[in-house]
């Protein structure tokens, strides 16, 4: 299993900011530094890494501002938002403001801070790979897909599948994230995210973002349910997922939802939560998704 | 190596000179701008907030080379020929400081919601504020502060 080395406040002094003017400089500046190139957005996550002392071998600093992947754009069969795309302005969008079964990305960039939201990207929050931050739990809940540009193409890894480890993800040292896809869909459907937090301007202590279809009959069609906080990266909960296939909306469905979820997680302790508390708060939050987003459904 | 950064500061085109891994607070209080406070330097007490392009952001979690470009205001940046803005007035009236510590980064928010948000509730308001921590006044007279200010923005 690849470890993380860390010791707490080694230097972080990269000796170059590099703005790139292209996609194909940026590959070629990744895989001339390697590890040593760190791509950066605002640098939120590098600096808050840096001063912990994660980042020692970082020297070159690549900013893709001037690469063009601030936009958010509904084409066919995708939601597409590219990289650079702040996760505020990504959460005002009126596709996942307006639409309930994209609405766990709004609810999730509400929960940030003003002044984190105005800044972060969302490639940042999903390639950092921290458990705890809030988006790719999101992503998850809606199948979401990442496009990565490398030396040798583009290669397409959905959400769900990208992280490898704590602060690990299957991306390569030359490549990074262009864009986000999220794929449109039909039906009865609704999403919410939901966490629960120290102070506001924390991280969560544990978050959740849950997705539900209903079939004609009223019963549980298709469901997604993620969580951050809960283990060395974000994750889906299947077993979870399980419970409520075929399920009518109601309080013992959560019930049974939330014990599994309490079950198949694996959290840690630290100075938020011990993990005791972490798998109360996990049966909480489950069914309070679920009880929102029954709700959004119309389920009485 | 030093980069130069070109940026609006309070109103003023500057160059400034940053090292690859500063961040904007650091950058800005070097610079002067000593309004910009350092608190917690990871984004969690709000008290370096500045506004970017009119939106606030914390100055110490974002690298200084994110400001290029950009148009900062500062605390300094509010009170116009030796007259405060509004909002400073109603944090001066409604005795919305105790050590005076959050003070900057409490009052650059609350521009931001006076500005672009005129009718959010107090809720809402409590909401925005959020990002910021203040360890003296319970909250209480900063919400009634920017209250004020909204309704007097109104008239």
């Amino acid at each position: 299993m690849p470890r993380v080395y860390v010791k707490p406040y080694s230097e972080f002094r990269p000796d170059e900011y590099i703005r790139a003017k292209s996609k194909e400089e940026v590959v070629s500046l990744l895989k001339q530094y390697g590890e040593a190139a760190r791509v950066v957005g605002a640098g939120i996550t590098i600096h808050e890494m840096g001063v912990l002392g994660f980042l020692p071998q970082v020297k070159k600093l690549i900013d893709v501002r001037a690469v063009g992947l601030d936009y958010v754009a509904v084409t066919g069969k995708w939601i597409k938002v590219g990289g650079s795309t702040t996760v505020g302005n990504m959460g005002d969008h009126e596709i996942f403001r307006n639409q309930p079964i994209y609405q766990t990305v709004s609810e999730a960039a509400d929960s940030f801070p003003l002044q984190v939201a105005n800044a972060a990207t969302i490639a940042g929050n999903i390639c950092s790979a921290v458990p705890i931050v809030s988006m790719p739990p999101v992503l998850m809940t809606l199948d979401a897909q990442v496009v990565l540009l490398g030396s040798s193409g583009e290669r397409i890894l959905p959400v769900d599948s990208l992280y490898e480890d704590y602060l690990i993800t299957k991306m390569k040292p030359d490549e990074f994230l262009t864009e986000v896809q999220i794929p449109l869909r039909d039906g009865k459907g609704a999403s919410v995210y939901v966490a629960e937090k120290t102070v506001a301007a924390d991280y969560p202590t544990v978050s959740l973002s849950a997705s539900v279809f209903l079939d004609d009959g009223g019963k549980v069609k298709d469901c997604r349910i993620a969580m951050g906080s809960v283990g060395r990266t974000a994750r889906r909960l299947p077993e979870a997922e399980k419970t409520l296939r075929g399920a009518k909306m109601e309080a013992q469905s959560y019930a049974r939802a939330g014990e599994a979820a309490a079950k198949e997680i694996d959290p840690s302790a630290d100075l938020r939560a011990s993990h005791e508390y972490r798998r109360i708060l996990t049966r909480y939050l489950t069914k309070k998704a679920l009880g929102r987003v029954a709700e959004k459904l119309g389920v009485k | 190596m030093n980069t130069d950064l070109e940026m609006t500061v309070n109103g003023f085109k500057t160059i400034l000179k940053a090292e690859p891994y500063e961040n904007l607070r650091d950058l800005l209080r070097k610079s002067g701008y000593t309004s910009v406070k350092k608190g917690c330097d990871v984004g969690g007490c709000g008290a370096c907030t500045v506004l970017a392009n009119d939106k606030p952001v914390y100055s110490c979690c974002v690298l200084a080379a994110w400001a290029d470009g950009k148009t900062i205001v500062t605390l300094e940046g509010l009170a116009k020929d030796g007259k405060l803005d509004p909002i400073q007035r109603t944090f001066m009236e409604k005795g919305a400081a105790q050590c005076g510590f959050c003070t900057p980064g409490f009052i650059m928010v609350s521009k931001y919601v006076v500005e672009h948000k005129p009718n959010a509730t107090e809720a809402e308001v409590r909401k925005a504020l959020g990002g910021n921590l203040c360890r003296c006044t319970g909250y209480v007279k900063i919400v009634e502060a920017v209250m004020a200010a909204k309704e007097q923005g109104l008239k």
